[in-house]
């Protein structure tokens, strides 16, 4: 039975096989071919275990793998946070009350 | 450092593993010739992998980029008719219209439908029922409803499956350092690597095409113009367009009386509007700035400040959903917004394919074709003059 490795994006260890066949040598790699990492945990749980599975193919340790570039937030991060007060929201207008219109 | 797996020879040595330059390896190993492919570092790491998704055309476009657009965006469906697994899909898009711009907009409409292309005006209470979750305060919309959206991803992998399996060799963490010439002519491409015995180079690497140029005594005007993007959280859908603020469109427009230093653009503030996109993985892709920063591609939170705020202005129910990541490309950008696609004067055998701009998405197939076509002596599926690189003094 295929297991499921990044349970965000489900992507199976199949599918991560497959991309090292193809030729993916980095978690990067792997990141793009497959969306592995790229769900709402970023990578928090699946990414040891893909390093895993990289070296184990590679023949490498998994000290050698290199890891996701880390994209900020590091973790997720409501929207409201961005700005700079977010109880000015309440309002029905935001926008204009925020007078954001002249770009 | 000579790698023993580098070929000695190719018909074309293509440089850049984006979109672009894997479509024209594929293109041209189609038309059969032998092609090596050079990535400084991992295929998709730059602006193809760090980009919004949409595949089309913007309102006040010129006819020959409209007519460039549709033809890039018939690639495309060729592409998915043929198999190739990119989520390619028709969503259509909406420019919102603030009560002031209505006029403007409306003229906009009507300009663009005269060129044959399918934009409506949307009035706001048929806005309100196409996309009930936008703020009420706009009055209306254009709806441009051939413009889709393709995993760019899914391209890059497409294209690099294919270009293998028909010979392309594809040489990543190699860079092309500079060429060897005798009487003007191209006669191999000096590699990371070593050497390789060539008479064609294309240069298809983005915002470094200038970077690359200049190893080739070229002065190539393609300049890194930035990007940010937000990513939230999966969630139900609510958008089905690509919305966009017609404040995008009109920091488009403003880019054209950019002022030029030596070393590229003048550096000056972000233009920021909203632009915002459902994915197929349920995330939404939130855009987005421009912004001449260098080739610095850390994100800037004060762009991305702004981006949420516009954002939140447009679709009031993002204020409690959560951004997952965050990051920024570089677009390559072109002083008449208009890439360089064709052959260059200045060095026999040297081609561009480059300088796509904020379209490098949509243009990547089509310009794969062209530069196929043109090496291979035939009729262009569409007129390259305007896109020709000479139309700069590359060499001043």
């Amino acid at each position: 039975m295929d297991s499921v490795i990044c349970r965000c994006e489900e992507i199976t260890e199949a599918e991560i096989l497959e991309a090292i066949h193809e030729g993916a040598r980095t978690l990067a790699d792997v990141k793009r071919r497959t969306r592995v990492g790229m769900g709402t945990c970023q990578g928090k749980t699946c990414q040891r275990i893909v390093a895993a599975i990289l070296a184990r193919e590679l023949g490498c340790s998994i000290g050698e793998i290199t890891p996701f570039h880390s994209r900020p937030p590091t973790r997720p991060m409501p929207i409201s946070a961005f700005l700079s007060d977010g109880s000015q929201f309440d309002s029905e207008d935001p926008v204009e009350r925020l007078g954001v219109d002249a770009l | 450092m000579t790698n023993p797996l580098l070929p000695a020879s190719a018909d074309v040595v293509v440089v850049g593993g984006g979109i672009i330059g894997l479509a024209c390896a594929e293109a041209l190993a189609c038309r059969g010739f032998h092609v090596v492919l050079l990535e400084r570092s991992a295929l998709g790491d730059g602006a193809s992998g760090a980009c919004q998704t949409g595949v089309g055309y913007g309102l006040f476009m010129d006819p020959y980029d409209l007519l460039l657009c549709r033809t890039a965006v018939s690639e495309y469906e060729m592409f998915a008719a043929d198999g190739a697994d990119v989520d390619y899909c028709q969503s259509g898009a909406l420019s919102l219209c603030e009560p002031a711009d209505e006029q403007w907009l409306r003229e906009g409409v009507e300009t663009t439908a005269q060129s044959g292309i399918q934009c409506l005006w949307v009035d706001q209470a048929s806005l309100r029922e196409l996309e009930p979750y936008l703020a009420h305060r706009f009055v209306g919309a254009a709806l441009l409803s051939e413009v889709g959206s393709i995993s760019p991803l899914k391209v890059v992998a497409e294209l690099a499956r294919r270009a293998f399996r028909l010979g392309v060799r594809l040489l990543t963490d190699t860079e092309l350092v500079g060429a060897e010439s005798r009487y003007g002519k191209v006669t191999a491409a000096s590699t990371s690597m070593g050497r390789i015995a060539t008479e064609r180079i294309v240069v298809a690497a983005g915002a470094w095409s200038s970077q690359v140029g200049r190893r080739l005594g070229l002065c190539v005007p393609v300049w890194p113009l930035k990007g940010n993007i937000l990513v939230t959280e999966p969630m139900p859908t609510l958008i089905r367009h690509l919305v966009t603020e017609i404040g995008f469109e009109k920091g488009v427009k403003d880019l054209s009386g950019v002022e030029m230093d030596e070393d590229g653009p003048r550096r000056r503030p972000a233009v920021i509007a909203a632009t915002l996109q459902s994915q197929p993985t349920g995330q939404l892709l939130i855009g987005s700035s421009q912004e001449f920063a260098g080739y610095d591609s850390h994100v800037d939170l004060e762009c991305l400040q702004g981006i949420a705020l516009r954002a939140c202005g447009v679709l009031p129910a993002l204020r409690s959903v959560c951004i997952i990541r965050t990051y920024a490309g570089l677009r390559p950008w072109t002083p008449d917004a208009r890439p360089l696609i064709g052959p260059t004067q200045y060095l026999n055998g040297l081609f561009f394919a480059a300088g796509h701009g904020g379209e490098g998405i949509t243009h990547g197939l089509l310009t794969g074709r062209l530069i196929a076509e043109i090496m291979a002596g035939e009729q262009t599926v569409i007129d390259v003059s305007p896109l020709s690189p000479d139309r700069f003094a590359l060499r001043p």
